[in-house]
């Protein structure tokens, strides 16, 4: 199956981004759409599934799959397998939306399946990822590694999100502000025709919590503030260029922190 | 829901998987049906069931509202993985029967004569003594254990599928490699003398007494159920 021919031509959109990130909230909000399929709260998975499938190609192994067909013709049949389950629910709607975090390290191999899909990025301040992170049962206790995760992810997308054809990037702290105008603008993006009554659902679910895997709290922006100063510290060790190259923080409060100097955030 | 309908595949009653540990000596079993006129041998291991495809199976199972099974109920989601499987094997089949053996498919063989339950499934058995020594562990415990849990894995596949046993030992004569062809439809080549010669002439390495005691205990189950005798009871 090629792009052009497949059911799933121009339908796909996918949304991922570091863990903790806001990625099921934004997938919940695009599906206030009657055009838009997909699972509200579940990733898939698939393509992380299909990554033995990814190494052969990446590698171009000449043992394995690629001893029986052709580079394209495997791209094929990948791409007809995942049409067969991502639309597998489609219904006659027009887009089908799939949330996968960590296919924010996957874009090469998913572009060569998808070329034709739309990728949304969704960008968190990383010290409040880092902090949900070391929250959740699944995530790393050590802020350290958190921090570290989130710079992996968003290093990742920075160096393969060029290549790809349809790529928007957007930012929890501002869908947060304003869900309804940045959902509507994204939901325009994909092609999707915004009315009152779509504009009314994004507002209601926006009010919505959606935090999962039982962390305490208000959903919400800034809540680093009750981060440590150590914690903080040992974040901007290891994030704080990539925080302040993203505007979330300023560089004389990152050098102020590291030098463990009063004026910083304080213990809670 | 699309229903999984094996009778559209192009690989229709066109699978032959062998299903072996490693150190069997399947290849020598795949080069010999590919004797026969009507099949064709794959190039190799083809590694489908191996590695993506449990990691699918294990996704699929996380229940209904998680991962794949989020997406697909079970028979889309077979015929899916059908689907795709037949996309990478059929090429080399062409219009013949396609012979092919990856030597850890074995330990995923409920899962796949789940997706092909139209295929030929030969299940190659060599005396884990054997299997032992050639491996060329120097610690008994694990090379006895090498081939016996493959095998449990298959026997416990056998209501699903259409499985022919077979034992390495056996095939030296040429009355039983007429049987194992006849089993799957299939009739001597002109090259099929030569692949069991080359059977015949095969000697295995000798096996130490550890080992071989090892093998008794911890396979010696398997040892009855193929027919092979104990050395110590």
């Amino acid at each position: 199956v090629t792009a052009a021919a497949s059911p799933l031509a121009d339908a796909l959109v996918l949304v991922f981004g570091c863990p903790r990130s806001g990625t099921t909230w934004l997938t919940r909000l695009l599906l206030s759409h009657p055009q838009a399929a997909g699972p509200e709260h579940s990733e898939s998975r698939l393509f992380t599934d299909l990554q033995p499938f990814a190494t052969a190609l990446e590698h171009r192994m000449a043992d394995g799959p690629l001893a029986y067909v052709e580079e394209r013709t495997l791209v094929a049949a990948l791409r007809q397998f995942c049409d067969d389950l991502l639309g597998a629910d489609l219904q006659g709607r027009r887009r089908v939306f799939e949330k996968t975090p960590a296919n924010a390290l996957q874009l090469p191999f998913i572009r060569r399946i998808y070329p034709d899909a739309w990728y949304i990025h969704i960008v968190r301040d990383g010290r409040d990822v880092t902090r949900s992170v070391s929250e959740v049962e699944f995530g790393q206790a050590d802020v350290s590694e958190g921090a570290a995760g989130w710079v992996e992810y968003l290093r990742a997308v920075e160096r393969d999100a060029p290549g790809l054809a349809r790529f928007r990037e957007v930012r929890y702290e501002d869908l947060l502000a304003e869900p309804v105008a940045g959902v509507s603008e994204l939901l325009s993006w994909v092609g999707l025709e915004v009315d009152d009554q779509v504009r009314d659902s994004i507002a209601e679910r926006a009010g919505t919590r959606v935090s999962q895997f039982n962390t305490g709290g208000q959903v919400g922006a800034g809540k680093w503030r009750e981060l440590t100063q150590e914690q903080l510290r040992d974040i901007y060790r290891v994030a704080g260029d990539l925080l302040i190259t993203r505007g979330y923080a300023e560089r004389a409060e990152v050098e102020r922190a590291l030098a463990g100097r009063s004026g910083g955030p304080r213990r809670p | 829901m699309r229903l999984f309908d094996p009778t559209t595949s192009r690989l229709h009653r066109r699978m032959v998987f062998v299903l072996a540990p490693p150190h069997s000596h399947a290849d020598r079993v795949v080069s010999l049906l590919a004797t026969a006129p009507g099949a064709v041998a794959g190039p190799g291991p083809s590694r489908l069931f191996e590695a993506a495809v449990p990691q699918l199976v294990g996704n699929f199972q996380l229940g209904e509202r998680f991962g794949l099974a989020a997406l697909a109920d079970e028979e889309t989601f077979l015929g899916s993985v059908r689907r795709l499987t037949d996309a990478v094997l059929q090429e080399k089949a062409g219009d013949r029967r396609l012979v092919e053996y990856s030597p850890r498919h074995a330990e995923r063989a409920g899962f796949l004569t789940a997706v092909y339950p139209d295929a030929e499934f030969v299940h190659v058995v060599r005396d884990p003594r054997a299997v032992a020594a050639d491996a060329g562990l120097r610690k008994s415990l694990p090379a006895s254990r090498l081939c016996a849990p493959p095998h449990r894995t298959v026997l416990g596949a056998y209501g699903s599928g259409r499985v022919t046993i077979v034992r390495m030992e056996d095939l030296v004569e040429r009355a039983n490699v007429n049987r194992l062809l006849a089993a799957l439809a299939l009739e001597p080549g002109p090259g099929t003398e030569a692949e069991v010669e080359k059977l015949a002439n095969h000697t295995d390495r000798p096996l130490s007494r550890p080992l071989g005691f090892a093998v008794d205990v911890f396979a010696g189950d398997l040892l009855d159920v193929f027919g092979y005798h104990r050395r110590r009871r």
